[in-house]
């Protein structure tokens, strides 16, 4: 046996490659962190931004960013009571992507409830809202999530000050089959949801949560319209996925309670700090 | 080494030796990143960048290795060298990597790097290795990029998140193929290239045993 192939030596390489190999990936991993946390900061913040209407692609750049959303106010509620909450001791750093996973931040959604089959909801949740000059609501918008045939749809929701008027709707994360599903972030889609001239209603006159989608393409002179949104082609599971994604985030599991407390004018929207 | 070595070590896995074509390696990741052109470029340029630095590697400590261990050694080497790939996409192409993230961590079971490190870079010096590597990544990326083209283009009517072809639902003349946009469609795509392959070139047909 040659000394290559001793058994000692086989114990010497193993050993010395997996601490040099262990030590260039830490080593990319830790030095890179600063780079990766900053670009999923100002890319969900970019998101943000974005379903409000104040950011878009090819105006704005992502050096923009960090000023545009000083405009934004952000709140940790509590989803239950609809409260503003401090619970949450550094809602700075708070993802709901980390937060989604951990089961003391969660809270289970009993099956029958769980229309969007996410099967867990967080307890808090951050919100952001943009204010008119006299301090009312001009639009609030909400993290929403969903699931559609492959994946969880992981969406921003921007309401009107009326609060069941669509103002933008967006989509950051997915993995639904591109070109089918995956046109759930196509900009043409996407920008049904914020036009002015033909907006999406959620709710009807009742304030019973009414948003169902149309086989084919909606359009204005519809009757109903307003409460219809265009059918992806070949998708029809993930267009029901967002369909459902509605029903629950806007019902009593989900953002319900919050949206009531607005209503009743007994949230505090004027002391919100800017961020 | 001579000149032409050299030539033929970077050229070669290009048409007449191409890693997927002739050797049918590498199949899963073609399927999979092959519906947009800016993925599959991406794709490229990482595998690329894997099985040659992979194969420099390996062939620099290859008198090291014992035999013993060696794929376990290989293994490791291309399995570091991907997650540093995909740590940098991550951090300097935040949005790429996001679709892409699963099929870079993939790369490590790309047969084409394993297969090149133990038939290729256990035999030869480390600049001829890494030239090997390189021409593989360019063989898998010209077949990937075809693939890609013909996929974008009549699966979304685009190139490169451009659009070419007049969509019918935009008022053009064009209705997409949504299976082109499906895996299975590479396949298909595949399969035709190697056909044509080896219509002009009848020695890479295999013969029964």
């Amino acid at each position: 046996m040659s000394d290559r192939d001793s058994l000692k030596n086989t114990f010497l390489v193993a050993f010395v490659l997996c601490l040099v190999c262990s030590l260039i990936v830490s080593g990319a991993a830790i030095g890179l962190r600063p780079i990766k946390e900053r670009n999923e900061r100002i890319s969900f913040q970019r998101e943000v931004l974005s379903v409000a209407g104040l950011y878009e692609k090819g105006k704005n750049t992502a050096d923009d960013i960090p000023e545009l959303f000083k405009q934004i106010k952000t709140a940790m509620i509590d989803l239950e009571t609809g409260e503003i909450t401090d619970a949450v001791s550094d809602p700075d750093s708070f993802k709901l992507k980390d937060v989604s996973k951990k089961p003391e931040l969660t809270i289970k959604i009993p099956a029958d409830q769980d229309i969007a089959g996410i099967k867990r909801r967080e307890k808090y949740t951050k919100i952001y809202l943009l204010t008119k000059e006299d301090g009312q609501i001009d639009q609030l918008i909400l993290t929403v999530r969903g699931k559609g045939l492959w994946s969880t749809m992981w969406g921003l929701l921007s309401l009107d000050g009326d609060l069941k008027t669509v103002r933008g709707l967006t989509f950051y994360e997915h993995g639904e089959t591109p070109g089918l599903g995956g046109e759930i972030v196509n900009p043409k889609w996407k920008a049904k949801w914020s036009n002015p001239e033909c907006p999406k209603i959620l709710f009807d006159e009742q304030g019973e949560i009414k948003i169902a989608f149309y086989k084919g393409v909606v359009s204005c002179d519809m009757p109903d319209s307003q409460h219809k949104f265009d059918g992806l082609a070949g998708a029809t599971i993930t267009t029901r996925g967002v369909q459902d994604m509605f029903k629950f985030w806007l019902g009593e599991q989900g953002y319900g309670p919050l949206l009531q407390k607005i209503k009743e004018g007994q949230f505090p929207v004027t002391e919100l700090s800017n961020k | 080494m001579s000149q032409s070595k050299t030539k033929e070590v970077l050229l070669s896995p290009i048409f007449s030796n191409n890693p997927i074509a002739l050797q049918v390696l590498g199949i899963c990741s073609a399927l999979a990143v092959t519906g947009k052109m800016e993925t599959t470029i991406t794709m490229c340029i990482a595998v690329t960048l894997v099985v040659a630095f992979s194969n420099a590697i390996v062939a620099a400590i290859r008198e090291l290795i014992p035999n013993s261990i060696r794929i376990i050694v290989q293994m490791t080497i291309i399995a570091s060298l991907v997650i540093v790939v995909d740590q940098l996409l991550k951090a300097f192409m935040p949005e790429l990597a996001k679709t892409l993230s699963v099929f870079v961590g993939l790369i490590i079971t790309n047969c084409i790097v394993m297969g090149r490190a133990e038939a290729f870079a256990m035999k030869n010096d480390w600049w001829t290795s890494f030239l090997d590597g390189v021409g593989n990544g360019l063989g898998y990326s010209v077949l990937l990029i075809a693939v890609g083209i013909i996929r974008e283009l009549t699966g979304s009517g685009q190139l490169f998140g451009i659009p070419v072809l007049p969509l019918a639902t935009d008022g053009g003349w064009y209705v997409p193929n949504g299976l082109m946009l499906l895996p299975p469609s590479a396949f298909f795509l595949i399969g035709v290239f190697i056909w044509i392959l080896r219509s002009f070139d009848p020695s890479q047909v295999e013969h029964d045993a």
